[in-house]
């Protein structure tokens, strides 16, 4: 059922659900949900099953009309929900046929729309998931693209309770030492771990870029090894990069650090610009 | 470093890292592979990535008692010795390639920079038995090493917007295949008809890590009647398998 029409787009978005697993021996990435806390979340207030495919977009919201009624939810840090107009006060709503919905990012980077019953895409590898560069699975939103929705009867299922959020203000991001960690010397340690990053403009799905007053060089002159999203590598240019959902499964550079699974979705919500430090875990 | 005790760690909460020393060894690569296999039947891995002397190991949940799984990892390290051979099973592609310059942006420099023709570049390129040493960087994407050491070259100082899919590539001393349209930064030197992922299939790529490859070089016509036979999905790709044997 054509549900949702997309009338005005100026930032990444994209169909994306739990990922894909199981094929990273083949060179495909997992790609799914960057802040899965928020997503699921999101899910849940809609009345879905947690690992229900939505939409996923960047900075700003696409703008839709509504071409069929329908029940969604919002989610993300901290997000409103904008109905003609009209700031909503609830982040799950019924929007009537005709309506011109779209979503304010209050606080946050990434933000989240899912829709009662799902949305209908065509899945890869046993997931919908959109990846950003080779264009496996779901897809990206684009100007007049209509969102066809599952048919689906009965009222939203409101009874599962929800995930807890982490604090998203926290600027400490935890890590754990990486297979590489130990080619770092006492004081380049120090300095990856002692300073902070802001986060660079050119960051996407694929990775965060990161900015430091200090630059930590290290022998880069490795053969091609495992990645996976988390990871933090280091460069020839001394500027670390944080591998995300849709990284690819390898690797040719040192890779120092870890991001603990709990701090992800605190990392990827920093808009570019802002600050984190490095936490050591060990 | 015995090859039966890799060094064991810990990598994120979830997953292990089984490394070896960092060289591009087909023996070594060859048993990752069969423990790769092996570990994929257990019920609680989700997935395994093999890289040159690397196994990373991904668990559905969070790790506890790494010390009784090194043990059943050197276990099967062990029991793999004394299988007769650790090659049976393995498939042999031979992949078609055209070389020239219209395919190969990185051809005429390439012989320039050798002091070699056309012609030797591709008898050097097309003589060796590759071993697919591990599968990255794009979906199906093979690693190939056994690289003539004439052919070796460095990566291109600053990476092509696009590569298109099917270009057959040198980096270092390793060649590979592009199998999906790309960025990328190795001196292209052919390309190849076919297509390799099959995002619609399982297992999704025509050349798995643990394979042999060989490359034959095709005449221009022939590549576009093969494209054309690809492109509609009528080519055999059977016709390119055969089983290796060392």
């Amino acid at each position: 059922m054509e549900i949702l029409k997309v009338v005005h787009i100026s930032t990444f978005a994209s169909i994306q659900d739990m990922g894909r697993g199981g094929y990273k021996r083949y060179g495909i990435p997992s790609s799914g949900y960057l802040d899965s806390v928020a997503a699921v979340n999101t899910n849940i207030t809609c009345g879905n099953p947690p690992g229900t495919a939505l939409i996923e977009f960047y900075y700003q919201s696409p703008v839709f009309k509504i071409l069929h009624p329908c029940h969604v939810a919002v989610g993300g840090v901290h997000t409103v929900a904008i109905v003609n107009e009209i700031r909503q006060k609830s982040s799950a709503i019924i929007l009537e046929k005709d309506d011109i919905f779209k979503v304010h990012l209050e606080k946050g980077l990434v933000g989240y729309i899912s829709l009662y019953g799902g949305i209908k895409c065509k899945a890869a590898f046993n997931s919908h998931s959109y990846h950003s560069q080779i264009g496996l699975g779901g897809y990206r939103l684009e100007k007049d693209m209509i969102i066809v929705g599952n048919d689906k009867v009965g009222n939203p299922n409101f009874t599962r309770s929800k995930i807890l959020a982490p604090d998203y203000s926290n600027t400490r991001i935890e890590v754990n030492g990486g297979p590489e960690f130990h080619l770092l010397s006492e004081r380049q340690k120090e300095i990856l771990l002692n300073q902070s990053y802001s986060i660079r403009s050119d960051s996407n799905r694929m990775s965060i870029i990161c900015d430091s007053s200090h630059w930590v060089h290290v022998d880069n002159s490795m053969i091609s090894v495992p990645v996976f999203p988390g990871t933090v590598q280091l460069p020839p240019s001394g500027k670390p990069i944080i591998l995300l959902q849709d990284c690819q499964v390898s690797g040719g550079y040192p890779r120092v650090l870890v991001i603990k699974p709990s701090s992800v979705p605190v990392l990827v919500q920093k808009k570019p610009g802002e600050s984190f430090d490095f936490q050591f875990k060990g | 470093m015995n090859i039966n005790n890799p060094h064991i760690t810990p990598y994120g909460d979830h997953s292990i890292l089984v490394q070896w020393v960092p060289v591009m060894d087909q023996k070594i690569n060859q048993k990752i592979h069969a423990l790769s296999k092996i570990i994929r039947t257990w019920k609680d891995v989700e997935d395994t990535i093999a890289g040159y002397c690397e196994l990373l190991i991904v668990f559905r949940d969070q790790l506890n008692r790494l010390d009784l799984l090194s043990d059943s990892i050197t276990q099967i390290l062990e029991d793999l010795d004394s299988e007769s051979n650790l090659e049976n099973n393995v498939k042999l592609i031979e992949v078609p390639v055209c070389y020239n310059s219209r395919f190969g942006y990185d051809l005429d420099n390439m012989c320039y920079v050798k002091g070699i023709s056309k012609e030797e570049l591709v008898d050097f390129h097309t003589q060796p038995t590759y071993h697919v040493f591990m599968i990255g960087f794009l979906p199906g994407f093979p690693y190939l090493g056994g690289l003539n050491k004439i052919l070796y070259q460095a990566r291109l100082d600053h990476p092509r917007p696009e590569v298109s899919q099917g270009s057959v590539g040198i980096a270092g001393n390793q060649t590979g295949i592009y199998t999906c349209k790309s960025p990328g930064g190795w001196n292209i030197i052919g390309r190849s008809p076919i297509r390799f992922f099959f995002p619609e299939c399982d297992p999704p790529c025509l050349i798995e890590p643990g394979d042999k490859v060989r490359f034959k070089a095709i005449e221009e016509e022939q590549f576009f009647e093969m494209k054309e036979k690809s492109d509609h999905q009528t080519f055999d790709f059977q016709t390119l398998i055969s089983e290796w044997k060392s």
